[in-house]
């Protein structure tokens, strides 16, 4: 394909087209509804992929540029462009899609409207990891607000409709500050500009005292998103009561998306205000990890457990952050491919759990390995993953999380294993009360879970197996444009 | 002299004056009384089509009565456009019998007409007859709804704040005709400038006539008449109160603060900052109580104007385009949220919130356009609210109002919870029992689908609204 094709573009608009061709279709033909979702969510994977086949790994800039001029008046530009970094979020992206449309099926009511906010959501999540302006940058993360409150609202458990409203307002009460702290880049920089790669270039020009301002606008933008503590509350309420596609895609992808936001925004443009806080968050990064994995150990219910391991294992890219070195930032992007690609299985495999029994308590589980033999496996090896045993993906971001961040934060860092021992103890915990003891009569009837259940875990398990035993495949794509953001950060480094 | 060739400046205003009397006229030959309102609606378009071949150059008419400039012909437009919306979502309003149609349209005429002339006065006599045309008409539209107790007690609570404001505007400008010896906006001006007054009671007499205006856009605290004369009128009455005197209350205010009051801007530029913060947080906190759709678009309508100050507080140039852009996106959105609140109070004759349970499930369609006005006015991207709001708050922040960035953003976090409050109960809650489809009629579906495409339009691609109205403001006069 010709690289003038504006592919990034199809990579957005695809899903939108998709809800056009939805906009025609009867909406008690939901097999056909179902089937053109999957197809559109499969082609945007297919992009995505094509886009790799187009992209230049040895190029640390962004590639695949697409701008047009969109309201000139303040310069605001309609720009695209994918490295190394983005494309591993445009894949998560398009990949827990495809995995989460196919996952859809247990979604019986209101069929039309929900795929048409879910491929909203893509396209809005797609577009915020592919943005190089500002503006567009924070178009697209307001988009992904709306579709969200109506799945998580309409489609979601039984408080789902408080659970909506409080990821909302604290999703938007902290972008507005973001909104506020890009429009202090716009008016500070010259000539004034909302692009990501000239504000980059200009951040050596930015005094400390307006960058720690702007830092901290954008901080409560990102924070409440990843979400860093004390900003994590609505996080439980979202992914509790989501329905299981929902949880999978805001786990997987709506998390990073904050992550992003650091990575791409905060640090390049901000550099000396990154590294003036970088101690303060390695505090919040640890304080989530050991916070978090405490919270996740007290839990009965199996998906608030997760949700909160959630919390748990951002803290560990929010450490790799705050090391503001290779290592620890090489650790942060792989902790969030991994995370999404791992609790994204953990929520469908208790999805799975939980459309055949109607609970997800876990005391009220036990012995399932006898009647799901398939079952336990797959989420025996999930958990392995979770927990971050070595030969497996989520293993390789904590570990280069820790690393990074014992050369910069040696107390801390030792602080934040305790993190990793009490996962490692409500993983097992879980996998006891689930899986193993007697075996619970009232679960005799359980059935294995189904095939259609299965392709949605086994890509991701592939991942995690692939990437566990050679990490280089994935470091190779993400380092270099790393390393090209620590370099234009370079004056200010340690 | 050449009073006969200013007349061909008003050629518009003229249309509108003769055929509101028509209308009246029409009224007993036409059984049908739609085509009244497509006479109207005839009017109203030849009208602009005379404005759009109006010229951009600066004209002084009348003896300085009136002038014709950039922003006038902008203000003109904007007030056909918004009286043409207006009567084509009254058209299948039910609440008003065929025997009131003649008069609705006649005097939603001349409202349109004497906004037009309030767009170019240059005069504070002609402001004053501007504004008490307007509110007269107003307080009669108010009342309009014959029998029923809510709009005639809005009627009178209308008449007898505004009277009190329009007394007090009118002591205000006789103490700056007493001092400075005109009524004339740019001799004022200039008189202010070399002045020898004492600043105190100038700067009262300013206050004083401010009064008067900020009673029209419905500021902090003059704001009370708002929500009871919201709920008590006609819907469409109301629709055409939320953005007719508020639109040329912020065009009144900007001219006269503007000029040679803008000698006194460090004086009440933190006034008015406070005031528009006030305005902003009473409209939003009280809007989140409001069980009635109408009340709550009220109190979301004072909330808006409080957003909308803050670009008069810059006074900046910037401050004025973020200023009427945000006008421009607020009256699209807001027009067509009323036009989905007829569709459904003609179905369920109801316009509590409650009664809006599973619209979604019955008429998906009105829902799903409700839901778009109603995020537009939240200020989610990318739709045209969003627009405005990026620009006040970018010109707040140019400038260095940070405070006032900082409560407007806080304050449209607030505004969000009770608009998609109202989303949640047509989408999250289940439909009661007597619910039934409903289908908008024609000429409330073209209200409808004009107002969402220049939702969209300018959400979109703001680039010609920006440039328009960056054009209106290029030479402020006076």
């Amino acid at each position: 394909m010709s690289l003038n094709f504006p592919l990034l573009s199809l990579a957005v608009f695809l899903p939108i087209l998709g809800i056009l061709v939805l906009f025609f279709i009867p909406k008690n033909k939901t097999a056909l509804i179902r089937v053109t979702s999957g197809i559109v969510t499969f082609i945007t994977l297919i992009v995505s992929l094509i886009i790799f086949a187009n992209f230049n790994i040895n190029d640390p800039s962004p590639q695949l540029q697409e701008r047009l001029s969109w309201i000139p008046q303040v310069n605001i530009n309609y720009h695209l462009g994918v490295d190394g970094l983005s494309y591993s979020m445009v894949f998560l992206t398009a990949l827990l899609c495809f995995l989460a449309c196919v996952a859809s099926n247990s979604i019986k009511e209101r069929i039309k409207e929900y795929y048409i906010f879910f491929l909203l959501l893509e396209a809005g999540m797609m577009g915020t990891f592919l943005a190089l302006d500002l503006f567009l940058f924070y178009v697209f993360w307001e988009i992904t607000l709306v579709p969200m409150y109506f799945l998580i609202g309409i489609w979601g458990g039984p408080r789902k409709e408080y659970a909506a409203i409080k990821f909302f307002l604290y999703t938007l009460a902290g972008s507005v500050f973001m909104l506020l702290g890009i429009l202090a880049l716009y008016f500070t920089s010259t000539p004034h500009t909302f692009n990501i790669l000239e504000l980059t270039q200009q951040s050596k020009f930015f005094a400390l005292a307006f960058q720690n301002i702007v830092f901290l606008a954008l901080f409560f933008g990102f924070a409440v998103k990843v979400p860093v503590f004390p900003f994590h509350t609505w996080l439980p309420d979202a992914h509790v009561e989501a329905p299981t596609p929902i949880s999978v895609l805001l786990a997987g992808v709506l998390l990073k998306m904050g992550a992003y936001g650091f990575f791409r925004i905060s640090y390049p443009i901000l550099p000396q205000a990154a590294n003036y806080f970088a101690f303060a968050i390695a505090v919040l990064a640890v304080i989530n990890i050991v916070y978090g994995a405490f919270v996740a150990m007290a839990q009965t219910d199996f998906k608030k457990m997760v949700a909160y391991s959630s919390v748990s294992h951002m803290g560990f890219v929010m450490l790799g952050l705050a090391a503001l070195s290779p290592v620890g930032f090489s650790g942060a992007a792989m902790q969030m491919f991994n995370h999404g690609v791992i609790t994204g299985a953990m929520f469908l495999l208790v999805g799975v759990l939980y459309d055949r029994a109607h609970t997800r308590e876990m005391g009220a589980f036990g012995g399932l390995r006898v009647n799901l033999p398939v079952f336990s496996a797959v989420l025996i090896f999930f958990s392995m993953a979770s927990l971050g045993l070595p030969g497996l993906s989520g293993f390789i971001g904590e570990f280069l999380s820790l690393l990074g961040g014992f050369k910069a934060f040696k107390v801390i860092t030792v602080i934040s294993v305790v993190g990793i021992v009490i996962t490692a103890g409500y993983i097992l915990i879980m996998i006891q009360k689930v899986l193993l003891g007697p075996m619970n009569d009232k679960w005799k009837g359980l059935s294995e879970i189904s095939f259609r259940e299965l392709v949605t875990v086994v890509p991701l398990l592939v991942i995690v197996l692939v990437l566990g035993v050679y990490p280089k495949l994935a470091l190779d794509i993400i380092n270099p444009a790393l390393n090209l953001i620590l370099n234009n950060m370079g004056a200010v480094l340690p | 002299m050449d009073l006969l060739l200013d007349l061909k400046f008003i050629q518009p205003e003229i249309i509108l004056i003769i055929a509101s009397i028509l209308v009246l006229m029409l009224d007993f030959m036409f059984k049908s009384k739609r085509l009244l309102a497509y006479f109207s609606l005839f009017s109203l378009c030849s009208a602009l089509l005379v404005l759009f071949r109006g010229s951009l150059s600066a004209h002084s008419l009348f003896s300085g009565m009136l002038v014709s400039d950039p922003l006038a012909l902008f203000l003109r437009i904007l007030s056909v456009f918004i009286t043409a919306v207006v009567i084509l979502i009254s058209i299948d309003y039910q609440e008003i019998g065929p025997g009131m149609r003649s008069e609705l349209y006649s005097l939603l005429l001349m409202s349109a007409s004497a906004m037009m002339f309030l767009s170019g006065a240059n005069n504070l006599l002609m402001i004053y007859l501007g504004i008490e045309f307007i509110s007269l008409i107003s307080y009669i539209l108010a009342a309009y709804w014959k029998g029923n107790l809510k709009s005639s007690e809005a009627g009178l609570k209308y008449f007898l704040f505004g009277t009190a404001c329009s007394i007090t505007m009118l002591y205000g400008m006789s103490i700056i005709y007493g001092i400075t010896g005109t009524l004339d906006l740019p001799q004022m001006n200039q008189a202010l400038f070399n002045n020898q007054f004492s600043p105190v009671v100038i700067f009262i007499a300013i206050l004083m006539v401010s009064v008067g205006l900020a009673f029209k856009v419905a500021m902090v605290p003059f704001h009370f008449w708002c929500p009871d004369v919201y709920e008590g009128a006609p819907t469409p009455v109301t629709a055409f109160f939320s953005v007719g005197p508020k639109l040329l209350g912020f065009a009144v205010l900007l001219r006269f603060l503007l000029g040679g009051s803008a000698l006194f801007y460090q004086h009440w530029m933190h006034l008015l900052g406070i005031l528009a913060i006030a305005t902003m947080v009473v409209g939003n906190l009280t809007a989140l109580a409001q069980t009635n759709i109408k009340r709550l678009l009220a109190y979301s309508s004072i909330a808006h104007a409080g957003y909308a100050l803050i670009g008069l507080v810059v006074n900046t140039t910037a401050g004025y385009v973020s200023l009427f852009i945000y006008l421009s996106t607020y009256i699209v959105m807001n027009l067509g949220a009323f036009a989905v609140v007829i569709a459904v109070s003609n179905q369920t004759k109801s316009d509590e919130i409650k009664d809006y349970a599973g619209l979604s499930a019955n008429s998906p369609y009105l829902a799903a356009m409700l839901s778009l006005f109603l995020i537009s006015l939240a200020g989610i991207p990318p739709l045209a609210g969003f627009i405005g709001k990026f620009y006040i708050f970018s010109s707040a922040l140019k400038e260095g109002f940070i405070y006032l960035a900082i409560a407007a953003v806080l304050n449209s976090v607030i505004a969000a919870y009770y608009y998609f409050n109202i989303i949640r109960v047509m989408y999250l809650s289940p439909a009661s029992s007597s619910a039934v489809k409903i289908k908008p009629s024609p000429a409330l579906n073209l209200a409808l689908v004009l107002s969402l495409l220049l939702v969209l339009a300018i959400g979109l691609y703001p680039k010609p609204v920006i440039d328009w109205v960056s054009a209106a403001l290029a030479f402020p006069s006076p």
